[in-house]
């Protein structure tokens, strides 16, 4: 019990660390799922009514990194597995692998509630409560660099941490949308969101770098600011510097302040989704959208922590040593003193404004058959200055409501082996699906005499096996169960004047 | 239903997935068997030292290093160019109580025999008539007379007769008295009409009595003349009652005369004159008592070969006491001719009572002695003149020419303005030794040359003794078999041209003018040999004395070696070889970093020096017992020297850099060597071969870089 328990635990630890690039599901974008609207809002699902309930109807976890896998830290070597830190090991061909900005960007989503339904006609209303989490922490490479080769390779040039970047927001998201066909052809969705942030902490890193000139001597400069919206104080000594901050959580010792933290959080702001679906024909489908456009104001729990730097370490000057005015030691705290204290933090409590990353996608799908469609979907994300892009080739096929599964490849991320897969199936009124943007196509297993595998595992990849992704750029899953209702499409009942001999085959 | 083509697609997505999920797993890891080693080797770089050194960083102009209780370090910007000075105070002080005491250099005693004193004359005069006389006549001639009397007649002559005594009248001015001169004059007048032919006059003394010197004898003596004789009293005991006895003839007579019997006759006179008495009891006229009448000098003796010619006396008295045996009250007047007390010759009258003695003081305030003004010995002498007057006033006293009266005199401390002279050659010796620097063993370690070019010595004194003093110092420098002779030329110190000038400040210094000074120190002696002498008026006595010495003369001098940093150095070599205290370095066991986790260390030094001087340092780990080098590390010409111009002041700072490396060899061997051998090597600029200067301006801007390449092995289980 307590293996499989350190198993499970290992795996969603594994999953953790594994940051894959992020996705917005592009794998539900062509599946009958009523939550393809958070993609595209013009997008529907054929049932007309669907409820889905608190967090059972919708987990989404994405978790990207960029740069780096298993088998980039850990290798065998002989009879041993070695770290990038073994003396065996060429830590150059580690650090090839680190980019100019390695980014983690875990997102979770929990659908509280959902409620979508045809209102007449081709008028589709729907409404979301979610809860989301979303975090990009952006590493600049020249910290891992100089963690592990040292700062020798910056002589003469400048580490530039300007990437730096940590953005965590916590939010509810309340959206209320439709999408109705304009024309024959045209369909459009908007949602528009009220979300009320919880918490947040926003680096605006302006300027962060230290330069190492041919002397060795050392700038460091910094511009950046943390805002900050939590129950927590900042302290400052009489430097003007942080002393300690303290998490306040009074505001937790009663449910009712619970409740009150979590619903009235005075930090407001508003959101909003687009999106258009052209038909071209019974086959030929383009669509297009913007997503998470929006913005929270934060209000409450405010701290603003702006740091200010520029220090130049030229080293001690000994004047005052061989003066005999003062010790090499006392010096050097002097030194060290002065460095903390030239990032002179000035604190307020001014309200900010945090941005929502988003997206952009735009795709296209052919029916190769009434139930089976190959699609292409383009999603941009824009965070901040960083924009990326992925794009998926996706085979879909969609019988009705009853099941909707998809195939899909994403080069994304610089990696070009993403496998995607997705699986609804109905029952009765009952939907439960299950998607993932990548799928592990090759996998490692870690073993070890310390793990007792369940059987179907132990049949696949041995006794005392844990597999593992061999490729951590993207983890993704979403699942759920919605109530869907309304799902039998409506037959046509004038005959058609001409009949194409496709159709004919079909039938 | 579903479709068949959906069914086909569905099932191949399937089996996709579960080949998916079932195949490629491409690396199994084993983690039991996972290895625990890591290694990494990062390299660092930090600035660690900067700086910009001048000297006036350490020191600021008149600043003041205690190096000792005594000693003095003190930096003096001159023009810029850095001197160190040595100073020490008062070094040589002495005042004038320490070479001369005028204490009691005048003293004098001396006694004076009275001597014979003056006598007031006498006088007095006695006269026979003729009535007188003719009673001695024969009665015949006696009676011819009477019948003459008062008649014109023959007066018959007489034979000679001798008259009846006659004293004079007692002289008032002395009772008696031995005379040492003087004579007694007697004058005879013939009042007769008749010339005496025959006159014999024997005075005595009413007491005894004696016969005071001869008779006197006069042949004739014509009516109305007078005749004068007279005895000389030296030696002649005289009372003050005189007895004539007188025996007179007339041979002749005379015819037709007046014969008066009562009015005629003779008169004798005495009158004592020109009377001087040896002894007596006497009346002593107001008179110069003349064995006080002279002039004396007061001989000084302010020491061996001292000979003073004038004092010039702020304050003191001259102490005296007379002690007076005569029998008369006196007075007596000193005079110092050559002594002038504002402007006048000091004089002073003490009255002196009989038997009686007189303790007094005379003021030589603002006095000027000039004890130059015998001919015979222009020096030391202060001449004196005595006058002395007394007189018994009127009252008889006795008195003898042997009474005597002792005057002393004496000068106590006198505060002196100055004294002019000739103050001797007195001389003292700076006793010859040598002085070990004790610095054998460093010299042993050091070659090269080394020159300081104007290195000096300097006695600063301030001088108020205006007297030639003439030093000579000798030193020698020895380092092993060599030696550099100072070579000093001996040298007369300034001195005030007194009296206008009565203190001077001057310096007497050793330098490269006028010595090897340079040279001695730049050979870096371990010895050095010394001694001297200093001598005053080394010319001798040439009579001028001209020699001053002032009341508060003294001479103060303080030493000063002054050392400017003029100099050149070539190839400086300094070695030296310590215990390696590296090797006993605890290592912390618990520190995460050992030597051992260190590839190299390296520290990169650079440096913009305004010094012109370079220096090269190596550092070599030394294993006695194989004799062999283990490791060095080499840090040639860390710094460089600096161009100068013709006057030896930097042009232009040189650059630097300079980069030593510790290696892993060198952390291995610090075990393997119990020595280390350090070399240090200094030289100015153009390897020696021009002066150069070092100002206060200069400085040298460095920074070190500290590079680090660790290389970490350790186990995860370690950590």
């Amino acid at each position: 019990m307590i293996r499989r328990i350190k198993y499970i635990f290992l795996l969603l630890l594994v999953v953790s660390v594994y940051d894959s690039h992020a996705q917005n599901s592009q794998v539900m974008y062509h599946m009958n799922l009523p939550q393809r609207h958070f993609l595209n809002p013009a997008l529907r699902s054929t049932n007309s009514v669907y409820i889905g309930l608190p967090v059972i109807s919708g987990i989404n976890l994405n978790i990207n990194n960029n740069f780096i896998n298993f088998s980039d830290v850990f290798m065998n070597s002989g009879d041993s597995v070695i770290s990038i830190l073994h003396p065996g090991y060429e830590l150059g061909d580690f650090i090839k692998k680190i980019k100019d900005v390695n980014a983690i960007e875990p997102q979770v989503m929990l659908q509280l509630f959902g409620l979508g339904f045809s209102a007449g006609g081709d008028l589709y209303v729907f409404l979301d409560i979610n809860e989301r989490v979303e975090a990009n922490i952006a590493l600049p490479g020249d910290i891992l660099r100089l963690g592990f080769l040292g700062n020798e390779q910056f002589v003469g040039n400048k580490m530039d941490l300007s990437s730096l970047r940590s953005d965590v927001m916590w939010y509810h998201e309340a959206g209320l949308g439709f999408s109705k066909n304009i024309t024959d052809r045209l369909r459009i969705g908007v949602k528009g969101k009220m979300l009320m942030g919880i918490a947040t902490v926003s680096v605006d890193n302006r300027s962060l770098g230290v330069t190492v000139n041919e002397d060795y001597t050392h700038i460091f400069d910094a511009d950046l600011t943390v805002n900050l919206s939590a129950p927590a104080t900042a302290y400052m000594n009489a430097e003007n510097t942080i002393d300690s901050v303290v998490f306040d959580d009074s505001a937790f010792d009663e449910t009712s302040g619970i409740i009150d933290y979590f619903l009235k959080t005075g930090n407001k702001g508003l959101g909003l989704d687009i999106g258009a679906e052209y038909t071209f024909s019974d086959r030929l489908r383009a669509s297009a959208s913007i997503t998470d456009l929006g913005f929270i104001k934060w209000k409450r729990d405010i701290t603003n922590l702006k740091a200010e730097s520029r220090f130049e370490f030229s080293g001690l000057d000994m004047l005052e040593v061989y003066n005999g005015t003062i010790t090499f030691d006392s010096l050097a705290n002097e030194m060290l003193d002065s460095l903390s204290n030239s990032f002179s933090v000035a604190r307020d409590n001014t309200p900010f404004t945090t941005y929502l990353p988003f997206g952009v996608s735009v795709g296209g799908s052919y029916n190769l058959t009434k139930n089976f469609s190959v699609g292409v979907l383009s999603y941009t994300r824009f965070i901040g200055k960083q924009v990326k892009e992925a794009l998926t080739l996706s085979a879909n096929v969609n019988l009705g409501n009853a099941l909707s599964t998809t195939l899909a490849y994403t080069a994304a991320n610089h990696r070009y082996d993403n496998l995607g897969f997705g699986l609804a199936f109905r029952g009765g009124w009952f939907q439960f699906y299950f998607l993932a943007d990548r799928i592990p196509v090759t996998w490692n297993t870690i073993k070890s005499e310390d793990f007792e595998t369940p059987k179907p595992v132990s049949m696949i990849f041995g006794d005392n096996s844990i597999p593992i992704p061999s490729s951590w750029n993207t983890i993704h899953f979403r699942f759920g169960m919605n109530f869907a209702f309304g799902n039998n499409v409506k037959k046509k009942a004038d005959k058609p004047m001409v009949v194409v001999q496709q159709e004919l085959e079909e039938k | 239903m579903i479709p068949l083509m959906e069914r086909k697609i569905i099932v191949f997505i399937l089996i996709v997935i579960l080949l998916a999920s079932a195949g490629c797993v491409k690396e199994t890891y084993d983690i039991d068997k996972f290895s625990k080693q890591v290694h990494l080797s990062p390299a660092f770089g930090l600035p660690v030292v900067r700086g910009r050194v001048t000297l006036s960083d350490f020191v600021e102009p008149s600043d003041t290093i205690i190096f000792d209780s005594d000693s003095v370090f003190v930096y003096a910007e001159a023009e810029n160019v850095i001197r160190f000075i040595f100073s020490k105070d008062s070094i040589i002080s002495f005042n004038l109580e320490d070479y001369y005491n005028f204490d009691d250099m005048l003293s004098y005693s001396k006694s004076f025999v009275v001597g014979e004193l003056n006598l007031g004359s006498f006088a007095d005069t006695i006269g026979f008539s003729l009535d007188e006389i003719s009673m001695k006549f024969p009665q015949a001639v006696r009676d011819a007379l009477v019948l003459l009397d008062k008649k014109t007649g023959d007066f018959p002559p007489f034979p000679a007769v001798t008259l009846d005594e006659k004293t004079y009248d007692s002289f008032t001015n002395f009772e008696y008295a031995t005379f040492s001169d003087g004579v007694i004059e007697i004058t005879v007048t013939n009042k007769l009409t008749i010339p005496i032919t025959d006159l014999n006059i024997q005075l005595y003394n009413a007491a005894g009595p004696t016969p005071v010197g001869d008779p006197f004898t006069f042949a004739s003596i014509n009516p109305g003349q007078s005749l004068s004789d007279s005895i000389d009293l030296e030696n002649v005991i005289l009372s003050n009652s005189i007895t004539a006895e007188v025996s007179i003839g007339a041979k002749l007579g005379a015819d037709n005369v007046f014969i008066d019997l009562e009015n005629s006759g003779i008169e004798i006179a005495i009158a004592g004159r020109d009377l001087k008495i040896k002894s007596g009891r006497v009346v002593i006229p107001v008179q110069k008592l003349t064995a006080f009448q002279q002039s004396d000098t007061i001989s000084l003796n302010p020491g061996t070969d001292v000979e003073i010619e004038m004092i010039k006396i702020l304050s003191d008295s001259l102490s005296y006491n007379i002690n007076s045996l005569i029998p008369i009250p006196a007075s007596f007047s000193f005079t110092m001719p050559s002594t002038l007390r504002d402007g006048i010759p000091i004089t002073e009258t003490i009255s002196v009572n009989l038997n009686s003695t007189v303790n007094t003081n005379i003021s030589f305030n603002n006095s000027t002695i000039d004890l130059g003004t015998i001919t015979t010995q222009p020096y030391n002498m202060l001449p004196i003149n005595y006058n002395v007057e007394g007189s018994s006033n009127g009252e008889m006293v006795n008195f003898n020419s042997t009474d005597e009266v002792s005057i002393e005199m004496e000068m106590l401390d006198p505060e002196i303005d100055y004294v002019k002279g000739y103050f001797g050659q007195y001389g003292d010796t700076i006793d010859t030794d040598t002085l070990d620097l004790e610095i054998e063993d460093v010299l042993q370690n050091i070659t090269g040359s080394f020159s300081l070019l104007n290195p000096s010595i300097s006695l600063n004194y301030q001088n108020s003794f205006a007297i030639p003093v003439e030093i000579d110092l000798d030193a020698v420098g020895y380092k092993g078999n060599d030696s550099v002779d100072i070579d000093l030329d001996p040298e007369i110190l300034g001195y005030p041209n007194a009296p206008s000038e009565r203190d001077v400040n001057d310096s007497y210094t050793i330098n490269s003018a006028n010595s090897q000074l340079p040279e001695l120190i730049s050979m870096l002696p371990g010895k050095i040999r010394f001694g001297g002498s200093a001598v005053m008026n080394p010319d001798g006595n040439t009579g001028s004395r001209d020699n001053y010495i002032f009341g508060n003369s003294r001479f103060l001098g303080d030493l000063e070696i002054e050392v400017p940093l003029e100099l050149r150095i070539n190839n400086l070599h300094f070695a030296d070889t310590v215990d390696n205290f590296m090797q006993d370095a605890e290592i912390d066991e618990e520190s995460p970093v050992t030597p051992e986790d260190v590839e190299y260390l390296r520290i990169q030094f650079t440096a913009e020096n305004g010094f012109p001087l370079g220096i090269s340092l190596t550092m070599s780990l030394y294993d006695s017992t194989s004799a062999s080098i283990k490791s060095t590390i080499d840090a040639t010409d860390i710094l460089e020297a600096a161009s100068v111009d013709s006057n030896g002041r930097v042009t232009e700072p040189a650059e630097c850099s300079t980069e030593l490396e510790i290696t892993s060899e060198f952390w291995d061997a610090i075990n393997d060597a119990d020595k280390i051998i350090f070399n240090i090597t200094l030289v100015t600029t153009d390897d020696g071969t021009k002066d150069v200067k070092i100002y206060s301006d200069y400085y040298i801007e460095y920074r070190a870089a500290l590079q680090v390449k660790a290389d970490i092995n350790a186990n995860l289980d370690d950590l």
